[in-house]
């Protein structure tokens, strides 16, 4: 009476093909994972990360020495264009919150893979 | 412009437009201040009005003909030589000609204060593009919070 349950009907059949592909599929996906986890393999080539971040804060650093060097000039009465000091100081200034913002997104990224349950 | 600056160039785009019309006004507050001077101190005779010209800057130095964008504006201070001097028939003057008449510069107070308000209406235009520009990547950057 079981068996006849179990695979007398074509889609229970066709349902218990469909779940095994899917075991499979999920099986060779985790062995794959894994094999990338492992330290020595081959890593994927592409746009270093670590060095396009660094470029980044290297950037944001020059425009705020830039703002820092205007405000000194202020100080010092060699400035005669208010505009472009305000210029220089608002570019500044959003440039440092956005890298700022990004460097939040991955701080959070990184705590999200660090709660994940093993 | 590279990287970042191109990323501001309204913020930087405004600023010189910014630049520019205060270089007008200052311009123009040196006519009106000088809007009497009968004799220059090197006896060149009046005060002769000066004219700021908007220039565009092109990106890189690029030249006049070429398709590069602008990278803002500059003015230029010249002087106006076609305007006459005004003729005054005041006898007592020091500054009197033999036949009793001094020059004046060629500097109109009206005209003067008329470009006063356009300098300033145009400077308070660059002004709120910059404020434009500056809402946009906060509300952007809020976006990204």
């Amino acid at each position: 009476m079981v068996d006849r349950i179990g695979t007398g009907t074509p889609s229970t059949s066709l349902a218990r093909a469909a779940i095994e592909a899917a075991l499979k599929r999920q099986a060779e996906a985790t062995r794959s994972m894994g094999e990338i986890a492992q330290p020595g393999a081959t890593r994927t080539e592409g746009p270093d990360f670590t060095r396009s971040l660094a470029e980044t804060v290297k950037t944001v650093d020059t425009e705020v020495r830039k703002a820092d060097a205007l405000v000194e000039q202020v100080v010092a009465g060699q400035v005669n264009d208010f505009s472009e000091v305000a210029a220089q100081l608002k570019q500044s200034e959003l440039s440092l919150r956005f890298a700022l913002e990004v460097r939040n997104k991955f701080i959070d990224a990184y705590r999200e893979v660090m709660r994940m349950g093993v | 412009m590279e990287g970042l600056d191109r990323l501001f160039s309204g913020l930087r785009l405004s600023s010189t437009g910014m630049s520019a019309e205060r270089t007008r006004i200052d311009t123009i507050a040196e006519n009106i201040a000088h809007a009497d001077v009968t004799k220059m101190p090197d006896g060149s005779g009046p005060y002769r009005r000066k004219i700021a010209r908007f220039d565009a800057l092109l990106e890189g130095g690029g030249s006049a003909g070429s398709a590069t964008p602008s990278s803002g504006v500059r003015a230029k201070v010249e002087t106006d030589s076609v305007t006459p001097f005004e003729i005054v028939h005041d006898p007592g003057h020091p500054d009197a000609d033999a036949e009793g008449n001094v020059l004046y510069p060629n500097v109109n107070a009206t005209q003067e204060m008329a470009e006063m308000i356009l300098a300033m209406r145009s400077y308070e235009a660059n002004l709120n593009a910059q404020d434009t520009f500056v809402r946009m990547a906060e509300r952007a950057l809020k976006m990204a919070q």
